[in-house]
């Protein structure tokens, strides 16, 4: 199966008829096929939604995350802090755009390319959209597997180690969204 | 995303439904308060307050309002004994009363957060200390049967009535079962003009598809008379059950005053018609309605494009008429919707008429408020916004500019200082003014105070004009006492006025004269929802100007600009200008440099004036100005709109722009001295 017949899951609804669903965001096979493994699991787990920056992978806890879009132009608003970069409207709504790699000092060079997607996330109240090279996919992890580290910053709320080779950081949204 | 939670939603309708109640309470307690003066206490007045507080108890004990609960009980309670005439109306009660529906309103305002528990069960001591009980009164000398069916406030009205050598009478109707509603209010209404209705009572003789009541009546009519009168309107007999009978005879029925409205009967029909609708619906349905709107010039564009294709313009021509019918409905549309946005602002106005009777009766200064243009419609959100300054300002005048009556009168003033809160419209704003006979403001004392509290200055102090110093009153931290009162002088208050009124993008002016008083005037936008834009492109970007704010726009010579100059020639004045580019300033562009031909666009409120200047004019558009998230919230930007296939933009804040000046710069137009 390939990552864009992902997009529209088919549920078996309560009346027990075939429905479409749309994924809000749209997982990869591989960690769709893995969540639904540890959905069997006990203990305590969390649902995140990951992207890319420079490479890494970092996440946020999937309820925090609206929609993605692709970029389209950002409107500029004079005298904001700099790793704003304006604003787009949304369904109408008017939302602000974080360079997000600028906001967490990974460099200045903004996310562009085909894979570049905005991540609109926030309350009912008020969303951001950030800015992110690609997108990766909704993930589930054991709450006890997010290693605390020292040294992050503020806006982390930890490490988790998937595979030797791959390692998922995981925001504060909640800091990341006020200190804006 | 989240659905809104139901149990909110119905949070937000009883806060709104005790707002309501609260303000009919007050409105009711003012007539109260001038009834006592006058010796004369209206029992209808009495009974809808009492009937106020007794339903707040009600819809506070289903919220858990647990302070509001306790208090609107003690209220009701004293109230029930003051309709039914038990205790004495005093002046010492009735200010209790008055601080019970100020405390009932602060818990509201508080939206359930504050702790009321202390001052509620002290006001409900002192409601029930300064109760004077009176001696009952003489039985009533009226059929047993007909007593027993009354209640015990309709038992005391039927009292008082004979009291006052009225006639008791029963007047005996029947309606048919299917319109009996309108007939039984059509014969009220009638009853209503020179008695008061004392009860409604059932009568057993109902048949099968006939209503049959027994309105019981006190009127200085006889039974021929109100049987005359009543007829007109179904068929009755009325008889006399006590009271003295006068002499009348049939046919002079005519000529009574009318009591003040007597106590309604008890129906479960809502008197109006009227809806009440969140205003976020509306604000949803505006939304549409602009979508709607860059439809429209898509089909206009289409329509176009057709015409010009010689094998589709017939088809092209047939598009762009039905786009035109389109137009029109869509603009009738549009109006309809603010339309419904739009309230009166004597709505406003009557909230201040307790809270300037509270505030004279605790300076001991004696106050008139006279107001105008009540009828002034203004959106309903901009309303709200407009309670808080104008409570500032009021709470300003009634502390710092209205004096003693001793000190008034021996400045050879009225005894008592009239505050008159005006409005009026003027083009796409409305002008409220706040006008007092007091002191005046005294610009040597502004500036003393200003420097002694180190918000000027000495080397400014010199510079200012006039109209500087006057506006350092509304500086956050300003004031000219020295202690701090009940009501002002914490220098809270005319900073929040003029912050208040800049997010509405209007503008605050005063004038003063010493001596004989002083005039704030607001000019405030008729609605926010929807705004008349002037689409302009300055460096290769498109803003939105709100067309209320611009006053003429001319083609410019770059050599008209002079260099070096703060000032442009605009029909023999000079105007400050400024770039669009240089107020929004990006990152990335350089010094913008003015082209051949630019365009100045006049705008300005009250006296001051300021040309900006821009590339070009593209168009004129209706756009819905919407909300910034708090990040982006910066001077000069009002908001920002979707413009169809353009994208968004920004629109800009005229208020704010003129706020942002550069240091030195000021735009107030030369004859501003002369003020």
């Amino acid at each position: 199966m390939s990552n864009e017949d992902m997009r529209i899951k088919r549920v078996k609804g309560a009346d027990g008829n075939t429905k479409f669903v749309q994924a809000s965001v749209a997982p990869t096979a591989e960690n769709y096929l893995q969540s639904l493994e540890q959905a069997t699991d006990t203990a305590e787990t969390l649902r995140i939604v990951s992207f890319f920056l420079n490479g890494d992978e970092f996440a946020f806890e999937v309820g925090m995350a609206v929609e993605v879009i692709k970029p389209r132009p950002i409107t500029e608003v004079p005298r904001v802090p700099g790793h704003i970069l304006g604003l787009l409207s949304v369904r109408g709504e008017m939302v602000s755009i974080m360079d997000l790699k600028t906001r967490l000092n990974l460099g200045s060079e903004s996310s562009s390319g085909l894979l570049a997607r905005i991540l609109v996330a926030g309350s009912e109240e008020e969303r951001t959209g950030f800015l992110v090279d690609r997108m990766g996919g909704v993930k589930e992890l054991r709450a006890d597997s997010i290693e605390q580290t020292n040294g992050l910053g503020e806006l982390f709320k930890g490490v988790v180690t998937v595979s030797p080779e791959s390692r998922i950081t995981l925001l504060d949204m909640e800091k990341l969204l006020g200190s804006e | 995303m989240v659905k809104k939670n139901k149990k909110d939603e119905r949070f937000k309708e009883f806060l709104v439904e005790a707002e309501d109640i609260l303000s009919a309470m007050g409105r009711d307690l003012l007539k109260l308060g001038k009834g006592v003066k006058a010796g004369l206490i209206d029992p209808s007045v009495l009974n809808s307050i009492f009937r106020s507080a007794h339903t707040l108890k009600g819809i506070s004990g289903i919220y858990d309002f647990k302070d509001m609960a306790v208090l609107s009980h003690a209220l009701e309670d004293t109230l029930d004994m003051l309709r039914l005439d038990r205790v004495t109306l005093s002046d010492e009660l009735l200010g209790h009363v008055m601080d019970a529906h100020e405390m009932l309103v602060g818990i509201i305002a508080s939206k359930g957060a504050g702790d009321f528990t202390i001052p509620v069960q002290e006001l409900k001591a002192s409601l029930v200390g300064s109760c004077q009980v009176k001696k009952s009164k003489d039985d009533l000398n009226i059929d047993k049967k007909i007593l027993a069916t009354l209640t015990e406030y309709e038992a005391h009205r039927l009292r008082d009535n004979l009291k006052q050598s009225k006639n008791i009478l029963i007047v005996a109707v029947r309606f048919p079962i299917i319109s009996f509603d309108k007939g039984y209010a059509a014969l009220i209404d009638v009853l209503k003009t020179g008695s008061e209705v004392i009860a409604t009572l059932p009568s057993a003789e109902s048949v099968a598809d006939m209503l049959s009541f027994d309105i019981l009546i006190g009127t200085l009519e006889t039974d021929t008379g109100i049987k005359a009168l009543a007829g007109k309107i179904a068929e009755v007999e009325v008889r006399r059950i006590a009271g003295p009978m006068t002499e009348s005879t049939p046919g002079e029925i005519k000529g009574v005053e009318p009591l003040a409205a007597p106590a309604a009967p008890e129906t479960l029909r809502r008197v109006s018609d009227s809806v009440r609708v969140d205003i976020e619906k509306l604000d949803n349905i505006m939304n549409i309605v602009s979508e709607l709107g860059m439809l429209k010039s898509s089909v206009a564009r289409l329509s176009a494009e057709m015409k010009n294709d010689t094998r589709l313009s017939f088809y092209g021509i047939e598009l762009s008429r039905i786009e035109a019918y389109l137009e029109r409905k869509f603009t009738e549309l549009r109006d309809s919707v603010l339309d419904i946005r739009m309230v009166p602002i004597g709505q406003l106005f009557s909230r201040f008429e307790t809270f300037i009777t509270k505030l004279a009766r605790e300076t001991g200064k004696e106050i008139r408020l006279e107001t105008k243009g009540d009828d002034t419609e203004i959106d309903k959100l901009i309303v709200e916004e407009l309670a808080d300054p104008l409570m500032h300002i009021i709470r300003n005048i009634v502390d710092h500019a209205l004096e003693h009556p001793v000190e008034r009168e021996s400045a050879g003033k009225e005894r008592y200082g009239t505050i008159a809160l005006k409005a009026f419209q003027s083009g796409n704003h409305v002008v409220i003014e706040v006008i007092d006979d007091g002191i005046g403001i005294d610009e040597v004392v502004i500036k003393e105070k200003a420097l002694e509290k180190g918000i000027l200055s000495s080397e400014d102090a010199t510079t200012l004009t006039r109209h500087q110093i006057l506006e350092l009153i509304f500086m956050p931290g300003f004031t000219t006492r020295d202690s701090v009162s009940t009501t002002s002088g914490r220098g809270v208050g005319m900073d929040v006025v003029k912050e208040n009124i800049a997010r509405l993008s209007g503008i605050v002016d005063i004038e003063t004269v010493k001596g004989e008083g002083t005039k704030f005037s607001l000019t405030i936008p008729i609605t926010l929802a929807i705004v008349q834009a002037l689409i302009v492109e300055e460096l290769g970007v498109r803003y939105a100007v709100p067309l209320s704010s611009v006053i003429e726009i001319a083609e410019l010579h770059s050599s008209t600009v002079a260099e070096n100059s703060e000032y442009v020639r605009f029909n023999d004045r000079d105007i400050l200008y400024i770039r669009l580019g240089e107020f929004f300033y990006r990152k990335e562009t350089e010094a913008p440099e003015i082209k051949e031909t630019c365009y100045g666009i006049v705008v300005g409120l009250a006296e001051q004036r300021l040309c900006i200047i821009v590339d070009r004019l593209l168009e004129e558009l209706d756009v819905v100005v919407k909300p910034l998230p708090r990040v982006l919230r910066v001077g000069g930007v009002a908001g920002a709109a979707d413009v169809g296939d353009e994208g968004t933009m920004l629109v800009a804040d005229v208020t704010g722009i003129l706020e942002l000046l550069p240091e030195g710069r000021t735009a107030y137009i030369s004859s501003e001295e002369a003020v």
